[in-house]
């Protein structure tokens, strides 16, 4: 495996052997590898030391069940310090098929420019895309397959990252073609837009799989595990009614964000529940599809396909975090509405979390009636039409907060809080705190726990436990729902690695790459001038009480300063 | 006494023959958690449940009182 760097500037492809100190890391550990060895912590995010990096994971590009994740990453803009965001589709697949083990992203055009990347294993050329300037992720993702085939994976930006606009994520082709799974979170697509970059297209029809060292030990491994994650009963909840199922679970631990993160229940939550999702999709029929794989060789299914009454499709998929962010916090109890400004921000190429959260913020400050489907959709065109409400929305929800002088901001280092009110789920609280990627749906989530989730005193060590797992899945390319496979079938991670790469791994590598990845980005951060001030909740948080329990997050400080006391011991070359 | 019971997801399916996802259940006084599963005849593995008894995190031997709010669900997390 290779090192792919294209700069943005010359143009040019420069293949490098895989350092000695990378070969055992892949997506978010590799990412913050590359991070810290490379990129000036001080930064512009936006300017040319900045890189843009594409790493999958280590278990990456076998079809493994939920495995073939791509990891993206760089400085955040919306941060300012690391960043990674993660998504299913093709892109991982295809980029170990061209044999590399990252690409990345250097420098960026003197002049502006916008430029579609086209890679093959024989091939890189950078193709002018200016007849793209604008247009939507849908429109510019089905030019692009008509012009390269169905059988690319492409990464691609909207309006929002050509706008370098702070909420801007960078969405990827599903296995059918259909642009929407979005690595979202951080800014990143702002980052691709800052190097020109429309697209990256990437043809692996003449590649191949990765070797395997010991093919017959990696089959019994994925056959154990496959098995594994057949049999678990989260699986199957996942397949009928996807991520969705998440909102009556919130709503019942008052834990739901509703209206700007102000309650933790929604009047609305039975309207916009997986189970009238599911009644409504089977309802409906034509495009409806109420068990959909993102990733070839998925068993889980996930996603979905939502159509409206006449069975003509709106949006896939339609997830829990954006049924929280842009339907309870937004006051809006109809999912089809939720369904088309899910549409409008995968158009834009915005993270539905970022931009919901802002949204509320926004209607905090008399922008917009919370409820109002109609007033949030023009909100959104104003982001399209480059107004200023829209760009201080486009930014995110800190830049909403400041713009409108709103001290009820959910945000950790300047990120929205996901789906989960961290009044009521403290362990998620310490995760959102502590996170070096900021509040975070990715980084540790603890609502699964049979815990007392407002205790204050016993969150930190399940948070750090659930944020080390995180890590490491996210350095395997591992979907967090697979975890629930491997957490029955733990040998077969070391199995499949051992198998694919001719380690010797024992028992508890998943713990030791999550624990080296999160290493590595405190230690970017730091040096980006993160402190433990950055490590804490809006203060609010801590005097505005939640409804229904009227929870305030009250984790002490210095026990949010213990989540990685371990750090300084773990050897990071 | 009347518990009102939430069945998420998969339980609903199961237990297709109740009308709705919110029923209310009538059990004897002093009633546990684990004797309204068995009324309801749900057998799924607790270690693969979660039981929220009115907002709260609870347990199969968690006593019920008249007019509890008790959500029944698989353990799932994500999204």
């Amino acid at each position: 495996m290779k090192i792919w760097r294209l700069n943005t500037r010359t143009q040019n492809l420069k293949i490098d052997e895989v350092p000695s100190s990378w070969e055992r890391l892949g997506g978010r550990g590799l990412l913050a590898r590359i991070l810290v060895d490379e990129v000036d912590p001080a930064c512009d995010p936006l300017g040319p030391e900045n890189k843009l990096i594409f790493a999958p994971g280590l278990l990456v590009g076998h079809r493994l069940s939920s495995c073939d994740r791509i990891s993206i990453g760089g400085k955040s803009p919306l941060t300012g310090g690391v960043k990674e965001a993660n998504a299913g589709g093709s892109t991982g697949l295809m980029i170990t098929h061209l044999g590399c083990s990252a690409i990345i992203l250097e420098d960026q055009p003197v002049e502006p420019s916008l430029n579609v990347i086209y890679l093959s294993p024989s091939e890189c050329r950078f193709v002018d895309a200016s007849q793209l300037a604008g247009k939507g992720v849908y429109e510019t993702a089905a030019s692009l397959v008509e012009e390269y085939g169905a059988n690319v994976a492409i990464a691609l930006i909207g309006p929002a990252g050509e706008m370098k606009l702070k909420a801007a994520g960078i969405q990827n082709l599903d296995q059918d073609q259909v642009p929407s799974r979005i690595a979202a979170r951080g800014g990143l697509g702002a980052v691709m837009g800052s190097k020109g970059i429309k697209a990256l297209v990437i043809d692996s029809s003449k590649g191949e799989p990765p070797g395997i060292v010991d093919i017959d030990k990696f089959r019994k491994a994925q056959k154990t595990y496959n098995q594994a994650l057949l049999n678990h009963p989260q699986t199957k909840v996942f397949a009928d009614y996807g991520t969705a199922s998440m909102a009556r679970m919130s709503h019942s631990f008052g834990a739901l964000p509703t209206r700007n993160f102000s309650e933790g229940k929604f009047e609305g939550i039975e309207e916009i529940s997986a189970e009238t999702l599911r009644d409504q999709l089977l309802a409906r029929g034509g495009d409806s599809n109420t068990t959909h794989a993102c990733m070839a060789g998925c068993v889980i299914r996930c996603s979905n396909v939502y159509a409206d009454e006449g069975g003509k499709g709106i949006v896939s998929p339609l997830e829990y975090e954006t049924i929280g962010l842009m339907g309870s916090n937004l006051g809006i109890a109809d999912l089809e509405e939720i369904a088309r400004l899910n549409w409008e921000a995968n158009d834009l190429g915005l993270d539905s979390i970022e931009l919901g959260a802002a949204l509320a913020v926004a209607a905090e400050a008399g922008k917009m009636e919370f409820g109002n489907f109609s007033q949030a959709r023009d909100l959104i065109n104003e982001i399209r039409a480059g107004l200023p409400d829209g760009m201080i929305i486009g930014n995110g929800v800190a830049s909403a907060g400041k713009a409108y002088q709103i001290e009820r901001v959910p945000a950790v280092k300047g990120q929205a809080m996901s789906a989960y009110d961290p009044r009521a789920i403290k362990g998620t609280g310490v995760t959102y705190a502590t996170s070096p990627q900021g509040a975070d749906h990715t980084s540790g989530l603890t609502i699964r726990a049979k815990i007392d989730h407002l205790d204050p005193n016993i969150q930190v060590d399940v948070s750090r436990k659930a944020q080390i797992y995180a890590a490491g899945y996210d350095t395997l390319g591992v979907c967090t729902f697979a975890g629930f496979g491997f957490g029955t079938a733990q040998d077969t991670i070391p199995a499949l690695l051992n198998a694919r790469y001719g380690w010797e791994m024992s028992g508890d590598i998943l713990q030791k790459l999550g624990r080296e990845t999160l290493s590595l980005e405190r230690k970017f951060n730091q040096a980006a001038g993160f402190g433990l001030a950055d490590d804490r909740l809006p203060e609010w948080m801590t005097r505005e009480k939640l409804p229904p329990h009227n929870a305030v997050f009250d984790v002490l400080n210095e026990e949010l300063d213990k989540v990685f006391d371990w750090v300084d011991e773990v050897d990071i070359c | 006494m009347l518990v009102e019971v939430h069945l998420h997801a998969t339980l609903r399916l199961e237990n297709q023959e109740r009308a709705g996802h919110i029923i209310p259940v009538d059990l004897p006084e002093s009633s546990t958690i684990k004797n309204l599963l068995d009324q309801l005849g749900i057998d799924i593995d607790p270690v693969h449940m979660l039981f929220v008894l009115n907002g709260m995190t609870s347990g199969l031997d968690q006593k019920l009182n008249d007019g509890d709010v008790l959500n029944l669900m698989t353990a799932v997390s994500g999204g």
